[in-house]
């Protein structure tokens, strides 16, 4: 039976500590479970009330389970993946200024909210490569400059491609179209689709074994975090789409680009010392990217769906 | 060494673009990276300059059917397919081994002209073409 809003209730109210107990699955259905889709200011006064406190978490088990528990093939296979969201919350966080110069100003107040929990995220990350990993570094940027190494050269293609949207967007920042492909990139892609899937592979990892705790509390906690970007995100190219039907050229413009950049694989994703392959991640977006292309009413074309099926997706999130 | 960005920096660039990677670095990333890049530059047949701001600088390489076939310089940003230009520090940077996917990334690149998602779905032509011309010695202006 599906689920509803009220099977969520726990998801939807706990504090920083009782999120550390749920299941990452349950985040991820918490993500696609609402009545309709929640205005910003909705979004926005959630917010309020989940916000945690980054520095409330304490590694030092993690420490401990990082130098004495793991394999050196975990260690090596968490940090490659890792270093995809430690770079992606940056990326996400700095690239979602210029959106919130315009849309209506119930968005810029919803927007402004989740610039603040991007940086929260890449300052978790900053932590979590510092004190558990023992990543050197005084700024944040000498800590992303080291963990760059683990990222692979076709990171830039995703986040290079947000970054040149965004610098786009800053000179139009009205043009409906502009919106709507940086959205489909930023909420659906890059969230709804990226991150959703790769956080399951760290966070199954993490409880599985029982190893990570304020990793699993501190992520968990941020994937409930993106239940609201991405609704916001999904709301947003579903009125987009309803005031304007051309925009469905925009996001299959952006999806077409993202499908061609996926043919470029530099390395073998590392995630089954975790316990994940590619083909199971590969299943895994494909899901998620029909099920969000399925709430905004936007149709795959027949070579895209098939194009779809060869793809190799980068390993990373925001 | 050729001065940075001038006629025969661009004519050592453009050989350098056309004969990367050697055996060594094309080891460091599988096939299918490498078969990408080259399907992706033989559907492109159109320009490129790449510039540096600060010293009013441009490079423009012409493909046709995967090759490079001339490196054009100027003192103002061509009329080509896409212009990318960083100021000198970036190109420093890139020449001393910085990464030119890093460095777009991080917009120290910016595309001055040119579609955004027609770069992108050739990005790793770009970024490796960078890489490329960093191999190339250079006289940087102080
Ligand atoms: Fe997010
Ligand atoms: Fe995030």
């Amino acid at each position: 039976m599906a689920k509803t809003v009220e099977d969520f209730q726990i998801v939807e109210d706990t504090d920083l500590e009782g999120i550390g107990k749920v299941h990452i699955d349950e985040v991820i259905e918490y993500v696609h479970t609402f009545k309709k889709l929640p205005a910003p200011l909705d979004l926005y006064a959630r917010y309020l009330k989940q916000r945690w406190n980054v520095y409330d978490l304490d590694f030092t088990q993690d420490a401990v389970d990082w130098h004495e528990k793991m394999t050196e093939d975990e260690r090596q296979a968490f940090i490659d993946i890792s270093s995809g969201f430690h770079h992606g919350e940056r990326q996400v966080e700095v690239d979602l200024v210029p959106f919130m110069m315009a849309g209506t100003e119930d968005e810029k107040i919803f927007v402004s909210s989740q610039i603040e929990d991007e940086a929260r995220h890449t300052v978790f990350f900053d932590r979590f490569y510092k004190e558990v990993v023992g990543v050197p570094g005084e700024t944040i940027m000498d800590v992303l400059d080291h963990s760059y190494q683990w990222l692979t050269e076709t990171f830039v293609g995703p986040f290079g491609l947000l970054a040149y949207l965004a610098d786009d967007l800053r000179q139009n920042p009205d043009d409906p179209h502009r919106r709507v492909k940086y959205s489909t990139l930023y909420h659906l892609w890059i969230e709804g689709v990226l991150a959703l899937v790769v956080m399951k592979v760290t966070l199954g990892f993490g409880r599985d074994r029982g190893f990570l705790p304020a990793y699993y509390t501190g992520f968990t906690a941020t994937c409930r975090d993106e239940a609201r970007h991405v609704q916001f995100g999904m709301k947003f190219l579903y009125d987009s789409l309803k005031r304007d039907p051309s925009h469905q050229k925009d996001v299959l413009q952006v999806l077409q680009t993202i499908f061609n950049m996926g043919g470029a694989v530099s390395k073998v994703a590392n995630t089954e010392p975790l316990g994940f392959d590619i083909l199971q991640l590969r299943e895994l977006m494909v899901g998620q990217l029909y099920r969000k292309l399925g709430i905004i009413g936007v149709e795959l074309p027949k070579e895209m769906s098939q194009q779809l099926q060869s793809l190799e997706p980068v390993i990373a999130g925001g | 060494m050729a001065e940075f960005f001038s006629e025969a920096w661009a004519a050592e660039a453009k050989d350098a673009i056309n004969n990367f990677p050697d055996d060594t670095y094309r080891e460091t990333k599988l096939f299918m990276y490498w078969d990408w890049i080259t399907a992706a530059k033989k559907t492109f047949n159109g320009s490129w300059a790449v510039g540096v701001r600060d010293l009013n600088r441009y490079v423009t390489f012409t493909f046709s059917d995967g090759v490079v076939t001339t490196a054009e310089l100027s003192d103002e940003p061509p009329d080509a397919s896409f212009v990318l230009a960083g100021d000198l520090a970036t190109w420093r940077d890139v020449m001393d081994g910085y990464d030119a996917g890093k460095a777009v990334m991080y917009r120290r690149f910016r595309l001055d002209k040119g579609d955004v998602f027609r770069f992108f779905n050739r990005i790793y032509v770009f970024t490796e073409s960078l890489v490329a011309m960093s191999k190339v010695p250079a006289d940087l202006p102080a």
